[in-house]
């Protein structure tokens, strides 16, 4: 039975073959999107999910607010985790992540010594491998991070010092020092892994010595620390919200010295309305679900954009499904001479209906299994567009291919189950006489013609705000100009001759400026705690502040044409180690009314007090995701604080800094023959901060164009019917003297009124959808007007000429054949 | 008004390439009622779409009135046919969609004419044919004699000068068709130029003259009445 539904659905589909193309491509195109939304999805899904017991484990955040600064950040202080496996018994054990300063790595091979410059070696504990199972190809978890000296590399990384050797028991030495390490374990690569954290070598946390150093402090907030419970801790929903409550009162007890020492007792610091909350986030919501927990070490997406593409992908599906509906109801008149002849001979209405399911059904599978084949197709292009290493198989992992099975019923079901209703109800005789035509139909089907094109137009409107956003914070103004500004990292190699290589380079005929500094824009800074000092005249000022900085040279302002506001900058003439320049930010959060020549003291020093000595106009440090923060400058002489980094940044005149850069890296070369000349060009850092979004709003672009071609697939459809149901009427038209602009306009006009309703409709939707996805973004753009203008128009624009094509194609048809037909 | 010499058609499918019209000519004076008879596929209603100037001629002359019209592009047929022609089939091709009112308006809209005008004037042909009391009806809501007066209506409407009828009887039985037969005898006496195809002596009898057709070629003319200006 169900062979022979099959049968005749066949030779329907073969018989009307416009719509059948029409439909099997919206269905294709569909359930193409909808896969690869759908592998989106679950990659996104997956992360973290492969770690053995990743129920177990969790992240410790901090939840804190020291007088205006308040954060939320995956990390913690470094002592933390031993204090909670200490006083819970639930919490079995503990690692931490630590991220050092880029740094060279060297090998000794046959072929004389190898050295490149490593920007992502993480700091862990000896467990870190035990707890967090990272796939191991060599060596043993539980022991191979044990000795200090240890290094544990991925396949890539051993491939790219030892070539075909085998790396294990191989030595590399680490940073200028050239401190040996010896390799004990090897990690399976690691891109196509999901995981949050991926690096490219771990080596022993002890290495660094800040880390110990800080092993008093509770305020500062270096190291990322994973805890794990106990097997039942875990089971139990209870735990996390019992520990959390114990938090604050072992915080208290293990704090109070750190905080007595930055000059902020405790106790007082509550009191002041600050907190220094600990808070435990499971590991697999690390990826999707931490909000505005920031983290630099963790890849950390927001689950918003899942139910986007999960909304996107649900549409797309339902715009093919509607066209089905659309042109199978629109087929209705000529089938139902089929239909009568069917019911006069005694099937009943539930065999009909089968049939019209049968053959949505049909129509579905043979969609999908070019969907599948466009998916293998589009797989490498999407992959590169989203950024992801998805395989094509894993279509057969994880039970997708029973959703997909499902799609494929639902959609068949969706697509099949109103035509079925509405073809089945025809009461036979009036179905023979001819009476029936498919205008009876037609209200349902402009509903659902607008209903398409609101979609199509929410998304329009939609990817274009987006892409307005995107260029709009790309091209706002940092406060300083980001053109023609390059920078030199692993200056700090140079030791002595540092500055000498600066000025060399600053002599260059091609290069307008140059200076020294311990970070640069992008490339993270050093936050603290200080206290603004109080005078009589100057009370009503903040008490403390925590201020990023950096330290730089006397050429730092200049060279980055940062706005001097109020005094100076640093100057050879002064001596200004004690000297301290704040940006805006700063200077009013602090509140003094008259900036210049107040002090500020560093407690995470040795309580020196800096004189402010200039306030500079804001800046931005990273992308302009970030507002701007209070932000400092020391001077390199001040030697406030040691971060063991230094770049040099150099601005430069001519267009194509090909020339230069060979240059500059010759003269790097004769200063440093040990480490490689590494450099990049601001611009481009920047612009990677922007990547992701441009990942996703390119795949948004993608989606968009996709739903207005299905639906502008169903319009031609649509017009094609009409047309050709009204075939005898144009015939008529044409010989009483219509011309062929009249009869388009004829076929036209309907449609396009429905797709005007849709714009009026799709507008205020988008509007208030965008405004809502534009909250997120520290500094946005007002929705502009002319946005929906040219949606409107464009969306107008493809239904004409899709209309069009079908109606011209009609009414230059010579009206004899037409009319001979009857 | 209208001379045809040598006219030509031919109709080339895969295998077989009909001689519709081969080497036809006749003339057709104004006012003159002339009808077309012969077998069925001598080429008759090929003729007619000819005439009509909804179809071309692959050879000979086509003047009408004077002016050559063969080789005329679709844009310059339309105009002509719209101011000079009406056209009344057999089977009556009306628009099922609009009402009976609405099918007569069709071609006043096409030639420009303005909306008051044009419902006094579909008005006063609708009481001529004496269908005014059917005017908001549908065509299915009409037999096929009252189908046809309407199509007839929709044909004079515009007051062509040549009414062109591909067996307008047709599809009716002989009391309507009769019916069909006055109104077109009428119209020409008031002076417009009619060429009937027809199946029937009969209704050839109102005719002025018999242009009787066998494979695409004038075999026969009777002359049955004097036609004089
Ligand atoms: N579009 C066409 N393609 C091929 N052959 C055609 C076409 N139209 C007409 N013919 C052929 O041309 C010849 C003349 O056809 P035409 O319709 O003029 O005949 P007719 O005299 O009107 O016949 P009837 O009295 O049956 O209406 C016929 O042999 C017909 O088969
Ligand atoms: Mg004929």
């Amino acid at each position: 039975m169900l062979k022979n539904y099959f049968k005749i659905a066949w030779r329907n589909i073969l018989k009307y073959r416009v719509n059948s193309l029409i439909n099997i491509l919206g269905l294709a195109i569909g359930l193409t999107c909808v896969i690869l939304i759908g592998l989106y999805i679950q990659d996104e899904l997956s992360y973290d999910t492969f770690f053995k017991d990743s129920d177990q484990i969790y992240r410790v955040n901090i939840d804190g607010k020291m007088g205006d600064n308040a954060f939320y950040a995956g990390y913690t202080p470094p002592p933390a985790g031993a204090a909670l496996v200490e006083n819970f018994p639930e919490i079995e054990s503990f690692t931490r992540i630590y991220r050092p300063n880029a740094d060279v790595v060297e090998a000794k091979t046959e072929n004389g010594e190898l050295v490149f410059n490593e920007t992502n070696i993480y700091a862990v504990d000896a467990n870190f491998l035990e707890l967090l199972s990272y796939p191991l190809a060599q060596g043993d978890p539980t022991t191979c991070l044990k000795a200090v000296n240890s290094a544990v590399v991925t396949h890539q990384i051993a491939k790219k010092y030892f070539g075909e050797t085998n790396p294990i028991g191989q030595t590399l030495f680490y940073g200028s020092e050239k401190q040996p390490l010896k390799v004990t374990g090897v990690l399976e690569d690691l891109t196509s892994l999901p995981a949050t954290v991926k690096f490219d070598m771990l080596m022993p946390v002890e290495n660094f010595g800040d880390v110990a150093y800080f092993n008093w402090s509770w305020v500062w907030l270096n190291v990322a620390t994973y805890v794990k419970l106990t097997d039942q801790a875990a089971k139990d929903p209870n735990t996390l919200a019992r520990l959390e409550s114990k938090f604050p009162d072992m915080v208290k007890t293990q704090a109070a010295g750190a905080f007595d020492r930055i000059g902020q007792p405790y106790e007082q610091f509550l009191k002041n309305g600050n907190h220094w909350d600990l808070h435990l986030q499971p590991l697999t919501d690390i990826h999707l679900r931490s909000g505005e927990i920031v983290s630099a070490i963790s890849d950390q997406g927001d689950i918003q954009n899942l139910y986007i593409f999960g909304l996107i992908a649900f549409f797309i599906i339902l715009l093919a499904c509607v066209n089905f509906t659309n042109l199978a109801t629109a087929q209705a008149g000529k089938r139902n001479k089929e239909i009568g002849i069917r019911k006069v001979l005694g099937s009943p209405r539930s065999q009909l209906m089968k049939l019209f399911l049968a053959e949505a059904l049909l129509y579905t599978l043979i969609a999908a299994g070019f969907a599948v084949l466009l998916v293998f197709l589009l797989l490498p292009f999407f992959n590169s567009l989203s950024g992801k290493t998805i395989f094509f198989t894993d279509i057969f992992n994880n039970g997708i291919w029973i959703i997909l099975i499902g799609l494929i019923l639902l959609t068949g079901f969706l697509a099949g189950i109103y035509p079925a209703f509405f073809l089945s109800s025809f009461k036979p005789v009036a179905v023979l006489k001819g009476g029936l035509t498919a205008t009876k139909n037609g209200f349902l089907r402009n509903g659902l013609v607008v209903f398409q094109f609101v979609i199509a137009i929410v998304m329009v409107i939609s990817t274009l705000i987006v892409f307005i956003q995107l260029r709009y914070i790309q091209q706002r103004d940092l406060g300083y100009d980001k053109e023609n500004i390059l920078v030199i990292s692993n200056t700090e190699t140079l030791r002595k001759s540092e500055d000498f290589f600066r000025q060399e380079l600053a002599a260059m005929p091609q290069v307008k400026a140059a200076t020294s500094s311990t970070s640069i824009f992008t490339k993270g800074s050093f936050g603290d705690f200080y206290l603004p000092q109080t005078n009589e005249a100057n009370h009503a000022v903040a008490k403390d502040i925590v201020l990023e900085s950096y330290l730089v040279d006397d050429h730092f302002i200049s060279t980055l044409d940062l706005q001097i506001i109020h005094g100076r900058g640093f100057d050879a003439r002064f001596n200004d180690s004690l000297s301290i320049v704040l940006n805006e930010a700063a200077a009013k959060q602090i509140g003094w009314v008259n900036p210049v020549g107040q002090k500020i003291r560093y407690p995470g020093g040795n309580m020196e007090d800096y004189t402010v000595i200039g306030v500079v106009k804001d800046f931005n440090l990273q992308s302009l995701h970030q507002s701007i923060q209070p932000f400092a400058l020391f001077s390199n002489t001040s030697k406030s604080y040691d971060t063991g980094t230094s770049f040099i940044t150099v601005k430069y005149k001519s267009a194509d800094p090909k020339e230069l850069l060979s240059s500059i890296e010759n003269k790097w070369k004769r200063y440093q023959q040990d480490v490689p000349f590494q450099y990049s060009f601001l611009e481009d850092d920047l612009n990677a901060a922007y990547r992701s979004d441009q990942q996703l709003a390119k795949l948004y672009g993608i989606f968009t164009s996709l739903s207005i071609f299905i639906a502008c697939l169903g319009l031609f459809g649509l017009v094609a019917f009409t047309a050709q149901q009204r075939t005898k009427e144009i015939g008529i038209r044409k010989v009483l003297g219509a011309n062929v602009a009249e009869i388009v306009k004829l076929l036209s006009t309907d449609f396009l009124r429905l797709v005007l309703i849709a714009v009026i409709v799709a507008s205020p939707i988008a509007w208030l959808a965008m405004n809502q996805w534009l909250q997120d973004f520290a500094y946005r753009i007002d929705i502009p007007w002319w946005v929906f203008v040219v949606a409107g128009t464009s969306a107008l624009a493809i239904a004409i000429i899709t209309v069009s094509i079908q109606a011209v194609k009609a009414a230059i048809a010579n009206p004899v054949k037409s009319l001979r037909m009857e | 008004m209208i001379k045809i010499k040598d006219l030509e058609k031919y109709y080339a499918t895969e295998d077989v390439k009909t001689i519709a019209l081969n080497k036809l000519s006749f003339e057709v004076k104004e006012g003159e009622f002339v009808a077309v008879m012969g077998p069925s596929g001598c080429g008759k209603s090929t003729l007619l779409n000819i005439l009509g100037l909804l179809d071309d001629p692959d050879g000979g002359s086509f003047l009408f009135n004077g002016t050559e019209v063969a080789g005329y592009n679709e844009r310059k047929r339309a105009n002509l046919r719209k101011h000079n022609l009406g056209f009344v089939f057999q089977s009556f091709n009306l628009i099922d969609e609009l009402t009976v009112f609405e099918n007569v308006e069709l071609p006043l809209i096409y030639t420009g004419v303005k909306p008051a005008e044009r419902k006094q004037r579909v008005e006063e042909v609708l009481e001529k044919m004496g269908i005014m009391h059917r005017r908001k009806h549908f065509p299915q809501q009409l037999s096929g004699g009252q189908q046809q007066r309407v199509a007839v209506a929709r044909a004079v409407v515009n007051h062509p000068k040549l009414i062109l009828a591909d067996e307008p009887t047709g599809n009716l039985d002989s009391s309507n068709g009769n019916d069909v037969m006055d109104l077109l005898t009428e119209l020409n006496s008031a002076g417009t130029t009619i060429i009937m195809v027809t199946h029937s002596e009969h209704d050839a009898k109102y005719s002025h003259r018999i242009i009787r057709m066998l494979d695409g070629q004038k075999v026969t003319e009777n002359i049955l009445s004097e036609f004089t200006h």
